[in-house]
């Protein structure tokens, strides 16, 4: 492959570009670990072995795939030792190495990103990826010399963070590869170059130099400037490029087969949204309902080692959400309900897989695939392409007058609800357990119970609020948040919703994970407003009679009340009924959101800017810049022409006249010989030379010299005077104000004359502005000249 | 501007490509990773373009070949001389000569960095083993950018012809029996005696007698004329080369066309240097511009081997006779002959006729397709008069020439006895 060897100073330099560009595109994914340094060290080491071993191997002209497998090779050992302490994955080194991996793909699908530092580390995945690339990237950049297909294994070290976690590559680590990129096809290219010519030198027999010999700083500026201005702008540009809304859930079926579809864990994004951000309006609702909450977007049904999920979800075709609903689960007919009307509008910025509804509902129209889970009751988008983004649905929420007498009579839950609700992990730290037992120590049915473990969250158990804390569900999160030490028992909605669903669970009482919007903003009569902020997500428990029945663990930082049932001995039978805590009051001051009492004063302002953000700004921003820039090109080269023809005919020189005369005919397509005297320019333009226009002017004109005669005598003035001063030893005397009605008379007996294709051509597509050609290069048209034997040869 | 854009690369075009895709998936996937990768793209291709195409340099190239003749084998140089009379271009120049691939490789440089005012020469040999007329030149410029994006593809126009001569080896001098006969005297001769009208005139020279001066060519042109009373006769040869393509074997350099031109040459430069003046006659006729009238006595060899330079094999089954019929009888004839055919005797006859001595070089033209060596075609030629000796492969030129000189007498008088028969 390397034929000719050239300098290894530039091979050199090539090959460590390439290894570094690579190794500084890994950057790109430090988001997915929360130990960057772990993979990235690794793959420095193996980024000096590979350009190492190919810069020496191709110094020896080894063939290219020889150069290639030796690098394989020796890479491929050197990671097994880093990996798992042996050169060959062999025996016990094996199994260790496959113990990693599937361990590593356990964190990877357990985790989100970035994953922690407690868990076992998915460096071996990055390592190997990366290991991927550094090989690709040198066997196309050095080894085959094609530097432009090198670009595609740094694409794809940039799509893993983006397809992962959404998040853009930041971007001095895309302006940094860039320039790394573009190193490498510079000197790729000035090694072509240099291969191409001759090198410096002398001639050995006569002294005469045989090179031109020239530095190389200009080629090198010219490409800093020319790689410089491109990496700025793909820096800059994108931010003006429209792009669609934020996405606030990303998730969606996977690859499931038939109707089992799993589910990638949406609580993630929860605390993010919770955490960072403006508070986005994102559904708005009118109803009749005087008091609207907890609008549930889906429930958690499955837990493990790791966190609350989804669970594996049977959406039959025939469950549309296009219709009446089976009526709730478990609900005792005798069970007092009023049914509420919901319109619901949901922002484009709001991205889910999930249809946000108020539970349990009776009736539901929503257009497209939406597809309910009998168990659970919500709503999941049989479409891989269905979002709830900018939908607009109804439906009718049934709210149901549970009191605390029903709850507390509820009989059994054996064999009533599915086993998933019931299941806890075989191995489940024995704490968790005895925390249960422990919290709930004297309450007998299942009620008391679950009333208890919520007072024991919101008061007794000396649990913070925070949301500080990182986001986790799983077993070990579980346990952090449930111990007494210090960090324990802080935690959001989450930790809370989570802890009390599985000790609920171990209590035998069946009880699943609710994520949604706690409770919305009024926004003007009977409308109401979902934002952002108000995310959360409480426990359900099922008691037999009463259905899947709401808790609030939830401190009263966050969560002010409790549903009234919750409170034994209330008998109100008016609803949900706002029950103050003594802490509530005070608390609700230093809320994190904004507390309900105090926007009920700002309404206005509200509903202004839930319309207001929802409207997609940069789209707008850089179609309007579009429509200018659209705009500025269908008039700018009309103005431009107009400006050129004003200042030539107001000059008062007879040459700039005559350029405009000939600019027009040139933008008219009259034919205008080149390298000709004007009196023959002459002869030919007054054959094109037509009656001024006026409104009753042809589409195609007569034209001729017995048309304009006056033209005509204008324009043989016009050539006197330029004769007179081109040629003439004392110069023309110039009267600019005939000059100017000379010019303009031709100039207007030209346009008179011509069809009218050819004036809005002229109007509208000046060619004179439009094409360079004409008014730049034809003057030079022959940059490069020869001669010989004194005889002068202009060449183009 | 445009000129750019159609200079654009393969690597070019596939980043305006893969630009433009990428933008329009990235606004499709609202990915803003892949937008950057596709404004990186199109920019930087749309840049190289804006830069190369606002180049405004302005190079002269001045190039001189020395010697324009040169013997096959032997060595020319070509000096170039280029300047920069318009602004830096920002972009590497790569220039090519256009030089045949017989005379070598192709001289190219790479010219980057040069301002305004730069001027540099160069130097480089060209040699060639093949006999021709080559155009040197002309050289291409193409402009390329740092990144192999765009490519401008320029030429300079002028050429400088560079003719490359046949072989030639030194002949020994031999008897050229008739050379001092016929219209190829060399004497002065006394001016014809004709009517005053006839005389023609030159400038007068110091030395020349006063009486000789011619008053009437003075007084019309304004200074002394003298008379010229004797005219300068020349020694002349026809040198007959047979080119015919059913004559000669082989292709190429190693054809008996080959060596038939080279024997040709040698002869030209020996007769020439024995103070003849000769003329070149192919199977075409009298080569022009090698005829007496226009070289005069000098012995400037250079027309000759120009004209042998480039003689060509040339489809003709009869030679051209045209110029047997003009001038005078005798003078020397060398002829080098490929294959004969019976139907050529005729003419064979015709010019042993007209010479006055007629020598004749038979190529053994079979002999170079592989065939043992024979007599060739001394035999006909004997027959018709010539005195001739045939050339082989592998034989010396001087030593066929010697053998003419031997054989001469004897074949000729053995022709004469045949034709007297």
């Amino acid at each position: 492959m390397n034929r000719s060897r050239g300098s290894l100073a530039a091979a050199s330099l090539l090959a460590a570009t390439a290894a570094g560009t690579t190794w500084f595109a890994m950057w790109a994914w430090h988001g997915l670990s929360a130990t960057p340094g772990g993979y990235l060290n690794t793959l420095f080491l193996l980024a000096l072995v590979i350009s190492g071993i190919g810069l020496v191997t191709r110094w020896w002209r080894w063939p290219g795939p020889a150069v290639f497998g030796t690098q394989v090779v020796v890479s491929g050992m050197l990671t097994s030792l880093v990996l798992c302490g042996s050169p060959l994955p062999i025996g016990g080194a094996w199994t260790e190495l496959r113990t990693t991996i599937s361990q590593a793909v356990d964190s990877a699908n357990a985790y989100a990103a970035p994953v922690p530092a407690a868990a076992p580390p998915i460096d071996v995945l990055l390592i190997g990826a990366g290991l991927a690339c550094l090989l690709l990237v040198d066997l196309f950049a050095c080894t085959a010399h094609r530097v432009s297909l090198a670009g595609l294994p740094l694409l794809a070290i940039f799509s893993i963070p983006v397809s992962m976690i959404g998040d853009p590559v930041t971007w001095w680590i895309f302006a940094l590869t860039t320039a790394g990129f573009l190193t490498m096809l510079f000197l790729q290219e000035s090694d072509h170059v240099s291969r191409w010519g001759r090198p410096l030198g002398e001639d050995r027999e006569t002294g005469d130099p045989i090179a031109f010999g020239a530095g190389t700083n200009t080629v090198r500026s010219t490409a800093g400037m020319i790689g410089g201005a491109a990496t700025a702008l793909a820096v800059l540009i994108p931010v003006m490029i429209p792009a669609t809304g934020l996405h606030v859930f990303d998730f969606g079926p996977g690859s499931g087969g038939g109707d089992d579809i799993h589910i990638n864990n949406p609580v993630t994004d929860l605390v993010r949204d919770l955490k960072r951000g403006d508070d986005i309006p994102l559904i708005t609702v009118t109803t009749t309902d005087p008091d609207p909450s907890y609008l549930r977007i889906l429930t958690l049904t499955r837990f493990t080692d790791a966190e609350w999920s989804p669970g594996d979800r049977n959406v039959p075709t025939d469950n549309l959400a296009n219709g009446l609903m089976p009526p709730p689960q478990g609900v005792s007919v005798t069970v007092d309900r009023h049914e509420y009307p919901y319109d619901v509008a949901v922002s484009s910025a709001f991205d889910s897989r999930w249809l946000p509804t108020q539970p349990p509902v009776s009736r539901i129209d929503a257009e497209g695939d939406w597809r309910y889970d009998d168990r659970t009751q919500d709503f999941l988008a049989g479409d891989d392409d269905l979002s709830t983004a900018g939908m607009h649905y109804t439906m009718t929420a049934v709210d149901l007058d549970l009191t605390a007498a029903i709850l507390a009579d509820s009989g059994t839950t054996t064999g009533k609800v599915d086993d998933i609700f019931s299941d806890v992990p075989d191995d489940m730290p024995s704490m968790v357990r005895d925390l249960a037992v422990e919290v709930t120590q004297g309450a007998t049915t299942s009620y008391e119970k679950a009333v208890a473990l919520q007072n024991w969250f919101r008061e007794d158990g000396g649990f913070t609020y925070s949301l500080d804390r990182a986001p986790g569900s799983g077993t070990d999160a579980l346990v952090d948040f449930l111990s007494d030490g210090p960090g324990g028992r802080t935690g959001y909605c989450e930790q809370f919703a989570s802890a009390m669903a599985i000790m609920a669970r171990m209590l035998g009482i069946p009880a699943r994970v609710g994520v949604g919007f706690l409770s919305p903003t009024p926004a003007g009569q009977n409308t109401w407003v979902y934002s952002s902020h108000d995310m959360h997500a409480w426990p359900e428990l099922y008691f037999d009679g009463a259905g899947w029945v709401r808790f609030e663990p939830t401190p009263a930082g966050r969560a002010v009340d409790v549903p009234a049932y919750t409170v034994p001995g209330s008998t109100d039978n008016g609803g949900p009924t706002k029950v103050p805590t003594a802490a509530s009051s005070e608390a609700s001051a230093s809320r994190n959101a904004r507390p309900q009492d105090i926007q009920s004063d700002v309404t206005p302002g509200a509903s202004s800017s839930g319309s207001g953000g929802s409207f997609p700004w940069l789209p707008a921003l850089g179609g309007l810049t579009l429509l200018l820039a659209g705009a500025a090109s269908l008039l700018l080269p009309r103005a431009i022409r107009g400006r050129r023809r004003q200042r030539r005919l107001s000059s008062g020189g007879v040459e700039p006249v005559w350029a405009e005369l000939r600019d027009t005919a040139v933008d008219l397509g009259v034919p205008w010989p080149r390298d000709r005297s004007p009196r023959d320019t002459r002869d030919v333009l007054v054959d094109h030379l037509g009656a001024p226009l006026d409104a009753s002017t042809p589409d195609r004109p007569a034209h001729g010299p017995e048309i304009a005669p006056d033209a005509v005598s204008a324009l043989d003035r016009l050539v006197l005077t330029l004769e007179l001063d081109r040629y003439s030893r004392a110069g023309a005397r110039l009267d600019p104000v005939r000059l100017r009605a000379d010019g303009e008379a031709c100039v207007a007996a030209l346009v008179g004359g011509a069809s009218r294709n050819a004036r809005r051509r002229a109007t509208w597509w000046p060619r004179t502005v439009l094409t360079f050609t004409l008014r730049r290069t034809r003057p030079q048209a022959s940059p490069l000249e020869a001669r010989y034997g004194g005889v002068v040869d202009h060449v183009s | 501007m445009r000129e750019a854009l159609a200079g654009l690369t393969v690597r070019g075009r596939a980043f305006i490509a893969a630009g433009i895709t990428a933008i329009v998936c990235s606004v499709l996937l609202d990915q803003s990773t892949l937008t950057r990768v596709g404004v990186l793209l199109l920019t930087l291709t749309v840049v190289t373009v804006v830069v190369i195409a606002r180049n405004r340099y302005r190079i002269t190239l001045v190039r001189t070949v020395t010697p324009q003749l040169v013997a096959a084998g032997q060595p020319a140089r070509v000096a170039l001389t280029l300047a920069n009379d318009g602004m830096a271009p920002n972009g590497v120049l790569l220039l090519e000569d256009q030089v045949p691939y017989v005379l070598g490789t192709r001289p190219r440089f790479v010219v980057e960095g040069i301002g305004q005012g730069w001027r540099h020469s160069v130097s480089y040999q060209v040699r060639s083993d093949v006999r021709g007329r080559f155009e040197i030149g002309p050289m291409s410029v193409r402009i390329s950018d740092p990144f192999g994006l765009v490519e401008l593809g320029r030429t300079f126009r002028t050429t400088v012809p560079l003719t490359v001569t046949p072989r030639t080896v030194p002949l020994p001098q031999i008897p050229l029996g008739g050379a001092w006969t016929g219209s190829g005297d060399n004497r002065p001769r006394a001016f014809a005696t004709g009517s005053a009208e006839d005389v023609t005139v030159r400038e007068y020279r110091q030395g020349d007698d006063l009486r000789r001066v011619h008053w009437r060519s003075s007084a019309k042109l304004g200074e002394l004329m003298v008379r010229r009373e004797e005219q300068p006769w020349q020694s002349r040869a026809t040198l007959v080369l047979d080119n015919r393509v059913i004559a000669h074997r082989g292709q190429g350099i190693a054809s008996s066309l080959e060596a038939a031109v080279s024997a040709a040459a040698s002869i030209a430069v020996h007769l020439t240097h024995r103070g003849f003046a000769v003329r070149l006659v192919t199977a075409t006729g009298e080569e022009v511009g090698s005829a007496w009238h226009v070289r005069g006595a000098n012995l400037n060899t250079g027309p000759l081997l120009e004209s042998l330079a480039v003689v060509q094999a040339v489809h003709q089954p009869r030679f051209d006779t045209g110029w047997l019929g003009e001038g005078v009888h005798g003078g020397l004839t060398v002829a080098v002959f490929g294959g004969v055919d019976p139907s050529d005797l005729p003419i064979l006859r015709r010019m042993q006729h007209h010479a006055g001595s007629a020598l004749a070089i038979a190529v053994d033209v079979d002999a170079w397709v592989g065939a043992p060596p024979g007599p060739a075609a001394t035999r006909v030629l004997a027959q018709q008069g010539w005195r001739s000796a045939a050339l082989h492969p592998r034989d010396r030129l001087d030593a066929v020439w010697q053998e003419l000189a031997h054989t001469s007498s004897q074949t000729s008088r053995g022709a004469e006895r045949e034709v007297a028969l």
